[in-house]
């Protein structure tokens, strides 16, 4: 998707205490060999604030730094990947609510941590046909603090962090443009990240964790007896998701200064995207992503403010922010700074 | 790309790739038969994609879905080498 008048105005987020992988092995939550293997050395934690509380706290700092009247916008999309709160309540009207509190409509936006990436090309298409309204309110947020999911046991690629993040996307101005989004998906792989779990009745509705390993030790075995799992390789993925990114956006990966990529330990990070991709670590935000954890569909967003913020990509800069969600689905959006963050 | 590209690694086939995958897996060079299952003997997902990029880096354009149909040494070998041999040969550099 070839963005034209789209730009991102504002920008916040909300990442809450870091509690260190250090403390985490002293408590008995994991082993000191991963620990040290994965090169993470700490993750958000909130004990207390839910995923839509935080989600408020970050689109209030963006709505702060946006600009924009809340008269100005059209939609609200709020991405999560795991649980908000209760069945059958709508945590993007509550984060309406306590944010715009405007009689538009709010959206929840399911896709892993690519919701909130693809968020920003709903908002872009949204912006090309609603000439009335000149902005679309992004938020992302999550909490694992819940009884059915191990953070640090979970998934041997990350440690599931805490957080939200939120953008403010404009027709009419902001820090940065958005250049272009690449997807592309592989069906196929939705079996991979099933395992062996029945699909009805749902997971939670049966008190069943959340255990992407034992998954991966299902197809695992499946493998070793002959049966070849459904996996297409993720860096082969994302580069086709990151070659049409790159030619809706008209430039080349060189021109490429920072990479916000998602929080996963050093291996996985390199293994499965940055090698395959032919990305440097020290073009991404390695520095940041081992600090907090891997915060769902925040995650690339929150680092996104990070390079920003920070003056890592400043003006002229682009910035590739890169993402993928079970499915196995990539997302890669393009951006080009335009400012530097203004005193606060 | 014009530039040379500074990760580009020698092939890795034959008893170098024997080697390569028994230290990949932590497992002694001799499990490594012809016709183990590599998965069997303990090789992973992420490990399987860091051969990839070693294999691609060298000149042998394999995908995933190449190698995970037979994961054995001989299968894997046969198959870097028909891949190199279909690549232009290019001086390997570092």
């Amino acid at each position: 998707m070839r963005a034209e008048s789209v730009y991102l105005s504002g920008i916040g987020s909300y990442v809450p205490d870091l509690v260190t992988t250090e403390q985490a092995v002293a408590n008995g939550w994991y082993d000191e060999a991963t620990r040290q293997a994965s090169g993470l050395e700490s993750v958000a934690i909130s004990d207390t604030l839910s995923a839509p509380e935080m989600a408020v706290k970050a689109a209030e700092v963006a709505l702060r730094r946006s600009g924009h009247a809340p008269e100005d916008f059209g939609a609200l999309v709020h991405a999560s990947a795991y649980h908000q709160g209760p069945d059958g309540w709508s945590p993007q009207h509550y984060i309406l609510q306590n944010t715009l509190r405007q009689p538009i409509t709010a959206m929840e936006l399911r896709q892993g941590c690519q919701g909130m990436l693809t968020g920003l090309a709903l908002a872009a298409h949204r912006l090309a046909y609603e000439p009335e309204k000149s902005a679309v309110l992004l938020t992302a947020a999550d909490n694992y603090s819940a009884p059915l999911v191990n953070r640090w046991t979970t998934s041997r690629l990350s440690i599931f962090g805490d957080g939200a993040a939120a953008v403010t996307v404009s027709r009419e101005r902001g820090f940065a443009r958005l250049l272009s989004v690449g997807t592309h998906s592989a069906p196929g792989m939705e079996a991979l990240h099933r395992g062996s779990e029945p699909i009805f009745p749902p997971a939670v509705t049966v008190g069943r964790e959340m255990d992407f390993e034992a998954r991966v030790r299902f197809w695992m075995e499946e493998w070793a007896a002959g049966n070849t799992p459904p996996m297409a390789h993720p860096g082969e993925v994302m580069q086709k998701a990151l070659d049409i990114a790159l030619k809706d956006a008209g430039i080349t990966l060189d021109e490429i200064t920072r990479v916000c990529h998602p929080s996963a330990t050093l291996d996985a990070l390199r293994d499965q995207f940055l090698d395959p991709l032919g990305l440097e670590l020290e073009r991404g935000i390695w520095d940041h992503t081992k600090k907090v954890g891997h915060i769902a569909a925040a995650d690339v967003f929150i680092g996104l403010e990070y390079v920003w913020r920070s003056g890592q990509a400043g003006p002229g800069d682009k910035v590739l922010i890169f993402t993928g969600s079970p499915g196995f689905e990539a997302g890669c959006a393009i951006v080009e700074i335009l400012s530097d963050p203004e005193g606060e | 790309m014009t530039a040379p590209d500074p990760t580009k690694t020698a092939p890795l086939v034959g008893e170098e790739l024997r080697t390569h995958l028994a230290e990949l897996i932590d497992v002694p060079v001799e499990d490594v038969t012809d016709d183990a299952n590599l998965i069997k003997l303990g090789l992973g997902s992420l490990q399987i994609m860091r051969l990839i990029t070693r294999f691609r880096r060298a000149g042998a354009d394999l995908g995933f879905g190449d190698l995970a149909g037979i994961p054995t040494f001989a299968s894997w070998n046969a198959l870097v080498v028909k891949a190199l041999e279909a690549t232009p040969a290019e001086p390997a550099v570092g």
